[in-house]
């Protein structure tokens, strides 16, 4: 017990250092801003801040990275709830009671509770990441190539089935982004695979650059035209702010469940924070007395999925941290920041580095505390902010992503790389693909190319081995059902209506 | 011509079956393997014919209900991924504000609503902006202009 208070105290020692708490708040700052922006989330504004966090310490490198990451899931709801407009994909839902709400002038409210509800899923995801990295740590540090196969495997197909409108689809982008990190020299034999002659691609393709590419770029060109007609003059004060006592009763069950089921799906590897808010909400309206409400401007209907929303933001920081293994897209981004500064996460981290650790984590309640001011007292900032023309925004956001992508490898070679993803990634929406899962295929596939060679090498080619340890065998068993029930519902034809609801207005 | 089918799955499907067959007749190249020593083609093969089978169905499930092929919003997309090849071209053998003027030029042609004055402006306080944050500030080798 007093080795975890400890590790605590060291924690906010750590945090509480001037340049750590500077930096806090320059990325919740930033990622809130970025946040607010239509049309770039915070994997753009993460990946943006790459650059700059490699001349910092890892510790406040890491502080600062997290900090634009949640720092942006906040700043989101504010344009879903002003303009209809998701300012990252993860807050999408929250347009659909969001918006309404301002319709029928309560935008006050709807964004004092989104940044409530943001903040009470927060703490319970930094209360889950403080209880569970620990216990996750003592299993992990049994885990074979085995272990790792099944669990990279079954979050894979996690996030590419469940809450997708055609899994097929999902589950496509998945092997498209396996595929593409097949590009560059084998980790075995070092023959070099679909390099196409560039030599540039030995070292695989640049992770920045089918992000910037797939998310900065594709997302600015879909958003010209869309964000250019937004008429938007609600004044907001302090006092349309406050909820009456009965608005507070609707939302506390909410953000409990939200927070329950934001932090379970955020935990699993791969699956990033949107899938929690749509099953958030979905689950609120089924339980609701009244379900009609639900689109007209239900105030469960903005608690639940925000509270998810942060609370999966913080609990993909345990997988990240405790097994290497990213939490979500976003964390990928964050696990190569780490590499870049000689940091392998992984089990032995936080023996390792109780410092970093720790003190990330206890930067996490100082980062929230810093946005509860950022977006209650401070909202006529951002609120300014929306009212700056987009095509005064997106040139300068697309100069920034070229310069990013530069600095990480300092080639133009990535710079044209991102031309081609953002082209890939703006067909594929149009053709209504989701993108986030190519993007964890693609992180995850070395690693579980890695692991199952060297399980298949220890098995001696039976596969069978597989099932017969408990542990990979439970993961590789719920992943089959997984797929068999998919398959079920793709030959049924019944589109699941479960994430349909993006569609209604 | 078939009326009611979803355009657009079957063309993604098709797509995506494409890309597949790709990388499986790619994985050929390489020593293949076995399941006890997999080479570097096996797992390129395997996901290869997965991504095949993925596309098959999402073009057969697009039988089933009509939609249209989606259109493409081309004037934000070919100035936007101009900019970004003007950038590249220009970065390292002009320096970084000319590569960024351009691009802020380049890709506010996107808007409809462009008009000369605003734009030029905001090119010159982008590209110092960026000047001042990455070259100057975070001290990374990019001179402001570069002369061949």
């Amino acid at each position: 017990m007093s080795e975890i208070g400890a590790n605590i105290l060291l924690g906010f020692d750590t945090a509480l250092s001037y340049s750590n708490v500077m930096y806090c708040f320059i990325g919740v700052f930033v990622g809130t801003f970025i946040g607010v922006l239509p049309g770039i989330g915070s994997l753009a504004a993460v990946s943006m801040l790459l650059p700059i966090s490699f001349y910092l310490e890892p510790t406040t490198a890491l502080v600062m990275l997290g900090g634009v990451y949640y720092g942006a899931e906040y700043g989101g709801s504010t344009s879903s709830i002003l303009l209809n407009l998701p300012g990252t994909p993860s807050n999408a839902i929250t347009c659909l009671d969001g918006y309404p709400m301002t319709l029928k002038g309560r935008a006050g409210l709807a964004l004092f509770m989104t940044t409530i509800a943001s903040f009470f899923g927060g703490s319970l995801g930094i209360i889950a990441l403080y209880v569970l990295a620990p216990v996750i740590v003592s299993v992990a540090l049994a885990f074979g190539p085995a272990e790792y196969f099944a669990l990279i495997t079954f979050g894979l197909v996690a996030a590419a089935t469940v809450a997708q409108d055609s899994p097929a689809k999902g589950l496509a982008m998945v092997c498209l982004g396996l595929l593409l990190g097949f590009v560059g020299l084998d980790l075995d034999t070092g023959v070099p695979r679909f390099e196409f002659g560039f030599y540039e691609l030995h070292d695989g393709i640049s992770f920045i650059a089918v992000a910037m590419g797939m998310f900065g770029i594709s997302e600015v060109i879909g958003a010209i035209s869309v964000a250019k007609h937004r008429p938007f003059n609600q004044k907001v004060t302090f006092r349309s702010m406050i909820p009456t006592r009965q608005e507070i009763r609707q939302s506390i069950m909410p953000m409990f469940r939200g927070a329950g089921i934001g932090g379970l799906f955020g935990a699993l590897p791969g699956t990033g924070p949107s899938i929690g808010t749509f099953i958030g909400y979905s689950l609120e309206r089924r339980i609701s007395k009244d379900p009609s409400r639900f689109g007209k401007g239900a105030i469960e209907g903005i608690a639940s999925p925000e509270s998810a929303n942060n609370a999966a933001v913080q609990t993909a920081f345990i997988p990240t941290l405790t097994l290497g293994i990213p939490g979500s897209a976003t964390m990928a981004v964050m696990l190569g920041a780490l590499i870049v500064h000689g940091i392998t996460p992984g089990p032995s981290l936080m023996a390792d580095r109780p410092d970093l650790f720790w003190g990330v984590a206890a930067s996490f309640w100082i980062g929230n505390l810093f946005l509860l001011v950022l977006n209650i007292p401070m909202i006529g900032l951002w609120i300014r902010v929306l009212k700056i023309p987009y095509r005064f925004l997106y040139p300068a956001i697309i100069v920034l992503i070229c310069i990013g992508v530069y600095t990480v490898r300092e080639t133009t070679f990535d710079v044209f790389l991102v031309v081609g993803f953002g082209f890939l990634g703006y067909i594929l929406r149009l053709l209504k693909f989701e993108l986030a899962p190519v993007l964890i295929g693609f992180i995850l596939g070395p690693m579980i190319e890695e692991n199952l060679r060297r399980a298949s090498l220890i098995f001696r080619g039976d596969f069978t081995q597989f099932l017969m340890r408990p542990i990979s065998g439970i993961l590789l068993g719920i992943t089959f059902a997984l797929l068999l029930w998919t398959a079920w519902t793709i030959i049924k034809g019944r589109r699941r209506k479960l994430t349909g609801l993006t569609n209604e207005d | 011509m078939l009326r009611n089918i979803n355009k657009g799955d079957m063309t993604a499907g098709l797509l995506i079956a494409a890309v597949g067959l790709f990388f499986f007749l790619g994985a050929f190249e390489h020593e293949i393997g076995t399941a006890r020593r997999m080479g570097p083609g096996y797992l390129p093969l395997a996901v290869g014919m997965i991504t095949v089978f993925l596309g098959l169905v999402i073009s057969i499930n697009s039988l089933r209900q009509a939609d249209i092929l989606p259109r493409l919003d081309s004037r934000p997309l070919i100035s936007v991924m101009s900019a970004i090849i003007a950038f590249g071209l220009s970065f390292e053998g002009l320096g970084l504000v000319p590569a960024a003027m351009m691009a802020v030029i380049i890709s506010s042609l996107g808007d409809t609503d462009v008009r000369p004055l605003p734009t030029a402006i905001l090119s010159v306080v982008v590209a110092f902006g960026c000047w001042l944050i990455f070259t100057v500030a975070l001290n990374l080798p990019f001179p402001a202009f570069r002369f061949m």
